[in-house]
């Protein structure tokens, strides 16, 4: 075996391992910084066009906060709390409700809600190159041809930089969070001088159906499915913070706070400009040159950003067996192969963006109600570590053939119940949506049967390793 | 010391690590076994604060909403 394949293999075993607390690098204001730099990205102007399709700049603020409290604050109760204290990511802690095999299925499936922010954030490079062409040649290059041929060697050229390793990675990220704050400072300088905010405060939205209280628990919805879509990042961060106070409060400044900074911004310039695609709305903002160097400066942040979900998501589908002994190049493809295939219908992806919000909600707050209920009401936030690490059929987190059967259960109960509200690629919902939300509805669900079914059956035949 | 002795013979051979990395586990989890926890958990005057956090800034707009329209 190579030596770049051997360090790959031991990085995903040493990843594993508990962080101890010498160990721990992240004070309060280190993890701050570094929660507040990752929220405060280009996928906020995604959501914040968004939301201005439903609501106007203040309602859009208020959801914004709203959605993303609830969904933070569930989510580090979760992940963050429990890997604060024995230093395990959340993938890791999440064995001891999935069970071993069922946290690897979970891998997987996470796989596929990254696979479409890759795409996402590939065809706003690709596009942002067709407006750069566009206004430097004065020619049209925004035929759908155009959007699939430079997301496709976008996607090759992050693919290209997973593939160097994890040092050109660190490099390229290193430059994101400076590069994208020049691009907030400028627009909120721009947008201030050329129009203010009493004026976006007064402007309407752009597409909201004509119930204004549907609107905002659209808006609301979204916000929540942007904040779940942190699940797979946040408890790799706080194993390496120095206490639970650093782990948790953080994530409410970052990504709640900052993060609505970046989305009120978003919002502000859609509804300015009439167009929810950040790549349409920088040139007319920014004008010529700067809108060219804001769109420059915002597609080399999507490129790092995408080379560190590709990275990361890759090294965690290297915990499932098959992919263990397996070339990095194939694992990377594992993971590349799905993403180009749906590069073919990227102008359908991102337009329909919200359906990766959506799908967010589907997967990360089941996930999320159980870990809460199992680890604070089951387990009395007590763990018995040796089970995560014991991978024979005697460890106690093996439930059945590696799989809890009443977490798969709850799992895949959710997606009707979500249904039953709201479909999240057409968004027609129900008159039910307009009193519990389908995201709301899914966590009272997810909780109540969860803690029910595992008492009834975890409990009474003494698996899962659960203290009668 | 009867601790990593009875980890060793629990999790030996059973982590799909490798030896460095298994016997590195071990001794982290002897140390948390002892301690029972790396760090201690958030304080109840946090979860005061999350509380209210979580009505106030989290639910309170949704209500103020919904009342204001309906």
């Amino acid at each position: 075996m190579r030596k770049h394949e051997m360090n790959i293999n031991s990085e995903v075993q040493f990843d594993l391992l508990p962080i101890m607390k010498n160990d721990r690098e992240y004070g309060f204001r280190d993890y701050s910084f570094v929660i507040t730099g990752f929220a405060v990205a280009t996928w906020c102007f995604l959501i914040g066009g968004t939301l201005a399709l439903f609501v106007d700049f203040k309602l859009a603020i208020i959801a914004s906060i709203s959605g993303n409290m609830i969904a933070i604050i569930l989510l580090s109760m979760s992940t963050s709390l429990p890997s604060a204290k024995y230093g395990i990511d959340g993938f890791t802690s999440s064995i001891s409700y999935l069970g071993h095999n069922g946290t690897k299925s979970y891998l997987v499936l996470n796989a596929v809600v990254t696979v479409g922010w890759t795409i996402v954030l590939c065809t706003l490079v690709s596009r942002s190159v067709i407006q750069i062409l566009n206004y430097i040649t004065g020619k049209d290059f925004s035929s759908n041809l155009y959007v699939v041929i430079f997301g496709l060697i976008v996607a090759l050229f992050c693919w290209f930089v997973t593939l160097r390793g994890p040092h050109l990675i660190k490099i390229m990220s290193t430059i994101v969070v400076p590069v994208f704050l020049v691009v907030i400072v400028i627009l909120i300088f721009l947008i201030s001088r050329s129009v203010g905010w009493g004026e976006i405060a007064q402007m309407s939205a752009l597409e909201p159906f004509d119930d204004p209280w549907l609107n905002f628990l659209i808006a609301f919805e979204l916000s929540l499915g942007a904040g779940f879509s942190w699940w797979p990042n946040i408890g790799g961060l706080a194993r390496i913070c120095k206490t639970s106070r650093a782990a948790f409060w953080p994530n409410i400044l970052g990504l709640v706070f900052a993060a609505t900074v970046g989305t009120a911004l978003g919002a502000a310039a859609a509804l300015l400009i009439g167009d929810s695609d950040p790549a349409s709305w920088m040139i007319p903002i920014c004008g010529g040159a700067l809108g060219i160097l804001s769109l420059i400066l915002v597609s080399i942040a999507n490129i790092s950003a995408n080379s560190i979900m590709i990275y990361t998501t890759s090294l965690g589908l290297k915990q499932v067996r098959a992919l263990f002994r397996q070339r990095w190049f194939i694992v990377t493809a594992v993971y590349m192969v799905p993403t180009l295939i749906g590069l073919f219908w990227s102008n359908l992806i991102y337009d329909h963006f919200y359906f990766i919000l959506g799908l967010a909600c589907l997967i990360y707050c089941p996930i999320s109600m159980m870990a809460v209920v199992d680890f604070f009401l089951l387990r009395n936030q007590k763990w018995d570590m040796r089970q995560f690490y014991n991978k024979t059929p005697e460890s106690k987190f093996y439930f059945w053939k590696g799989f809890n059967p009443v977490a798969v259960f709850v799992f895949i109960t959710a997606t009707p119940v979500y249904y039953f509200f709201l479909d999240p690629i057409t968004l027609e919902c129900t008159p039910a949506f307009r009193y519990a939300t389908a995201t709301g509805a899914v966590a009272v669900y997810c909780a109540i049967i969860y803690y029910i079914l595992s008492k009834a059956v975890c409990f009474r035949m003494s698996k899962g390793g659960y203290d009668q | 010391m009867e601790s990593i002795t009875s980890i060793r013979e629990e999790l030996t051979g059973k982590t799909e690590m490798s030896p460095e990395n298994e016997n590195d586990l071990l001794i982290r989890l002897e140390e948390i076994e002892r301690d029972g926890k790396v760090v201690d958990p958030l304080p109840k005057s946090d979860w005061i604060g999350i509380a209210i956090t979580f009505f106030v800034l989290g639910l309170l707009p949704l209500l103020y909403y919904a009342i204001k329209l309906f």
